[in-house]
């Protein structure tokens, strides 16, 4: 015998719910007053238990789908159910799929699996313009929680704050001489460097909140990383106060932690500087853009060759141009040059032990 | 009968602890490992979206972050609410089958008749709103969010005494949606710790108070280290709070 739970009505007033957990998976057996489902309505989460023994035999329905009160999410069978079974039958059910003759020819075309495709015409035929839209569909990049307020964030300091950029190159013989010594990220050698200098140019350490000028006490340097389109700004808190080893090994743990998706608040606020790094992607110089609760951030290009002059004798040296962006209404082009030359003269001197 | 009851005031303000407890409590009421609880908390500044909210769509997060103002989840339903040291929170965890009989709009009437019942003692006349929400005159002052577990219940709410309301409406993002906000101070002088006394003399009117906890640090042993574990695990990872 098979029994279907369908979606509850767990208030007179519910239409719909969405279904925020499914406990089981096909084929497991389920106990009477097992917890089996986690429904969440506007007004409240409710934890469904089984009201029956048996095994998942079907799930109709995704975790995260709005269901409509009634219809059907998981289908609980009193015999065990085998998977052979079930796979035979999605095969079954895959060469079902009715499509006109014209959307066959362009899903063939294009690659695509009409399992996937939605159809609109008479008892669910894919119609050619289906496999269109199709396709428009999926040229339209999926959008994340975190790019979307970061999506925001960006747009409303691009519109609040009036930036200036300069660059700088700075010689790195001495950084990649110490880098064979030890393996040591670029981020790692310019977060050393900028909290070093912001102990001398604090301004950089406060921001605009409307009229007002806040100041943020504690040196925090943070850094841009790009993990699966979603872009997160770690924060390494009182920078000044650590050694390149300390920096470096915090820098390569939070990037552990985005990639576990362990990430916790700390990690991410309180930042008060922020460094932008795309020299590993050949970018030689850039515009990065003003985090919001920040005045500046300072962008790495790559490691390229330049000829100077030092002291008559030309020679090739390998240099990373610097970008820094700051907000005008805090901080005057002078006063960012000589930041840049503070980190320029740390970096070239290569004494990274203090 | 009266049904056993145990009251709980917090003394932490840490957003994230305090909802890391409330979950940790569903559970221990649903385990049986505790009575039925009444629990008074207080959050700095933080706005607190519900379970299935995407956080940017609720909150402003950019006015968030630039004004200390924490962001986090929290396992009910309902809609994304503003709290500070101007709103009391109320959470009653209840074992389910006292309110067999009971649908959910009743379930919220019936708590927030509690809260109605203690504000009645200052002389203020507030009423019960379909579905979820306590107001005076149709200007809010309480909204309410529930979990339903088998064999326990959470029905928690805000009360909204002298809040800033300012930030209220900069950082929930669809308050224009809802009735209109009001602190319970507008119409009487009264503080946040009044309002508790009041309440926690309404509860024991109508329950029977077996024990009377004023600190989280007299939170029996297991409880205080499950809520530090959960939070640390759960309710400061960015994971839960943007629902990656």
């Amino acid at each position: 015998m098979k029994h279907t739970i369908n979606m509850p009505r767990i208030d007179p007033a519910m239409e719909k719910g969405i279904i925020g957990k499914i406990f089981k998976k096909e084929g497991e057996k389920v106990k009477k007053d097992e917890l089996l489902l986690q429904i969440i309505t506007e007004k409240v989460v409710f934890d469904y238990h089984s009201p029956y023994e048996g095994y998942v035999s079907k799930i109709f329905r995704r975790e995260g789908e709005e269901v409509m009160v009634g219809e059907p999410i998981i289908e609980l069978s009193e015999e065990p159910v085998t998977l052979e079974i079930k796979q035979t039958q999605e095969i079954q059910k895959s060469e079902e799929v009715i499509a006109t003759p014209a959307a066959k020819r362009l899903a063939r075309e294009y690659g695509i699996d009409l399992k996937n495709v939605k159809g609109s015409g008479p008892g669910g035929r894919i119609t050619q313009e289906d496999i269109l839209k199709y396709i428009e569909e999926r040229k339209k990049p999926s959008i994340t929680p975190i790019m979307k307020i970061v999506a925001e964030r960006v747009t409303k300091s691009h519109l609040e704050i009036p930036p200036v950029t300069i660059n700088m190159n700075v010689e790195v013989s001495n950084l990649l001489k110490y880098r064979e010594k030890e393996k040591i990220s670029f981020d790692a050698f310019f977060i050393y460097a900028c909290a070093k200098a912001l102990k001398q140019f604090n301004l950089f350490l406060c921001y605009m909140k409307g009229e007002d000028v806040v100041v943020n006490n504690e040196i925090n340097v943070s850094f841009a990383f790009d993990y699966e389109n979603d872009l997160y700004l770690l924060v390494i808190k009182n920078a000044d106060k650590k050694s390149l080893k300390e920096i470096e090994e915090e820098h390569s743990k939070l990037i552990e932690k985005v990639k576990k998706k362990s990430l916790t608040l700390e990690d991410v606020q309180g930042g008060s500087f922020a460094i932008t790094n795309l020299g590993v992607y050949s970018v030689r110089d850039f515009t990065p853009i003003v985090f919001p609760g920040n005045s500046a951030i300072l962008g790495i290009g790559s490691v390229h060759y330049e000829i100077i002059n030092k002291n008559g004798k030309f020679e090739i040296v390998p240099v990373i141009t610097l970008s820094l962006t700051f907000d005008h209404r805090i901080i005057n082009g002078a006063y960012a040059a000589k930041f840049l030359q503070t980190i320029k003269e740390i970096i070239e001197e290569g004494k990274f032990e203090t | 009968m009266k049904h056993k009851i145990k009251i709980l005031i917090s003394n932490t303000f840490k957003p994230s602890f305090n909802l890391a407890l409330e979950e940790v409590l569903l559970n221990h009421v649903n385990s049986g490992r505790e009575e039925n609880i009444l629990r008074l908390w207080i959050n700095t500044k933080s706005a607190i979206v519900a379970f299935h909210e995407k956080v940017y769509e609720v909150i402003d997060v950019d006015y968030c972050l630039l004004n200390d103002i924490e962001i986090n989840r929290r396992i009910t339903g309902g809609g994304a609410v503003y709290h500070d040291e101007g709103n009391l929170n109320w959470s009653f965890f209840f074992k389910r089958c006292i309110f067999e009989k009971f649908n959910l709009i009743e379930l919220y009437k019936y708590f927030s008749e509690i809260i109605i019942s203690a504000l009645r003692k200052i002389n203020i006349t507030a009423k019960f709103y379909e579905p979820n929400w306590i107001g005076i005159d149709g200007k809010k002052i309480s909204g309410m969010a529930g979990y339903i577990k088998n064999n326990s219940l959470l029905i928690h709410g805000t009360l909204l005494i002298n809040a800033n309301l300012e930030n209220l409406k900069k950082v929930c993002k669809l308050h224009w949606k809802y009735p209109p906000t009001v602190n319970i101070s507008s119409y009487k002088s009264i503080e946040v710790k009044e309002m508790m006394e009041k309440i926690i003399e309404e509860v024991k009117e109508k329950f029977d108070p077996i024990k009377i906890n004023k600190i989280n640090n007299n939170l029996e042993g297991n409880l205080l280290k499950e809520a530090t574990e959960l939070e640390k695990n759960k309710y400061r990872t960015i994971s839960w709070i943007f629902k990656e």
